[in-house]
């Protein structure tokens, strides 16, 4: 049935093999309009509109690119609509499909930036971040528990996590040292267990 | 993410305060898109004006264009290998301490009394135990501010 399903997409994204680069362009603008909260909430909205209504990819291709997008240093919706774009027309695809991702972004911002924010020094809005920031802490704590929990329970990781920790918050570290050495000793010591159980 | 900008722009650059680099968070949080695009659109517009917005965005994306584009057909290819897994696996360590970094950093101005201590720590476990959206709690972050501080 899968193997049906996926060959009648291919067959279909051969048809329409000229993806139209304003399309993508609209469809990532749309994707950016309409998603709050980052990532993972926009998931299933990209699932959608790419897979449901365009049918530009088969269920096992989205997920394989998705992965990798977030694999990747930057946003995952700038990485994976550079993907794509590029996959499906090259260069050109992958920088019309970035644009429309962040544009809506770029307008929406540079509106408040202008228009808006000069109301932050009201008391009343002042009084209102003073609540929202408190929030914004709890909102990275459990960010770096839900994230953090596989490791939690691995010894070495752990141990690994604590001592990044101490050296960031104590020597000062920069943080793209610490990325830097995580990279080397996942390459040259790499955990036997995770392997097996992947 | 959070605690390069902590680090290069309050730190290095001295271009904001710990406190207005929390609003311009909680403000991308609060608006479509992903957070990093927002801030920096913002930030660059406040350090720099308009031009200072396109750049900082441009400078977002810039290193997902030299990296994803050039490499996208070469790690499709190897997406699974022992070799790469490797490295995602030690990486992350690291990005859940950069994660816990931010979280200290931004709570040492953000949490300055017990009602602000208390707040976060009631989110917590709504949070962690729950799947009430973020937004929602943004929201009632901002109503208990103006009910406890104006």
């Amino acid at each position: 049935m899968k193997v049906i399903k996926d060959k009648h997409s291919r067959n279909k994204s051969k048809i329409k093999v000229e993806k139209k680069l304003l399309e993508m362009f609209f469809l990532f603008f749309k994707i950016g309009a309409f998603t709050f909260g980052g990532g993972y909430a926009m998931i299933p909205l990209i699932r959608h509109e790419l897979i449901m209504r365009k049918n530009w990819m088969s269920e096992d291709e989205f997920l394989t690119r998705l992965v990798i997008a977030q694999s990747f240093p930057g946003p995952i919706v700038v990485n994976f609509s550079l993907l794509n774009g590029y996959l499906f027309r090259g260069i050109k695809g992958g920088l019309f499909s970035v644009l429309g991702a962040i544009l809506p972004s770029f307008l929406i911002i540079l509106t408040i930036a202008v228009f808006l924010w000069h109301y932050h020094e009201h008391t009343m809005v002042q009084a209102a971040f003073m609540g929202i920031r408190p929030v914004v802490v709890a909102l990275i704590v459990s960010a770096a528990y839900k994230l953090g929990k596989p490791i939690f329970q691995q010894r070495r990781l752990f141990v690994t996590f604590l001592l990044f920790l101490a050296g960031l918050i104590l020597l000062n570290i920069h943080p793209a040292f610490v990325i830097l050495l995580g990279a080397i000793l996942g390459l040259l010591w790499p955990l036997k267990a995770a392997r097996n159980e992947g | 993410m959070l605690a390069l900008l902590e680090h290069e722009i309050v730190k290095n650059q001295g271009w904001m305060k710990i406190a207005e680099l929390v609003d311009v968070i909680a403000l991308a949080e609060m608006t479509p898109g992903p957070v990093a695009i927002n801030s920096a659109t913002f930030i660059g517009y406040q350090v720099a004006g308009l031009y200072g917005s396109v750049i900082a965005t441009a400078g977002v994306i810039f290193p997902s264009l030299l990296i994803i584009m050039p490499a996208s057909k070469i790690i499709m290819q190897h997406y699974g290998s022992d070799r790469l897994n490797n490295v995602l696996e030690g990486i992350r360590p690291s990005i859940i301490a950069l994660i816990s970094l931010a979280a200290f950093v931004i709570g040492q101005s953000s949490i300055i009394d017990w009602k602000s201590a208390l707040l976060a720590a009631g989110c917590l476990p709504l949070l962690i135990f729950t799947r009430l959206n973020p937004l929602v709690l943004i929201g009632l972050g901002a109503v208990a501010g103006i009910l406890l501080y104006s």
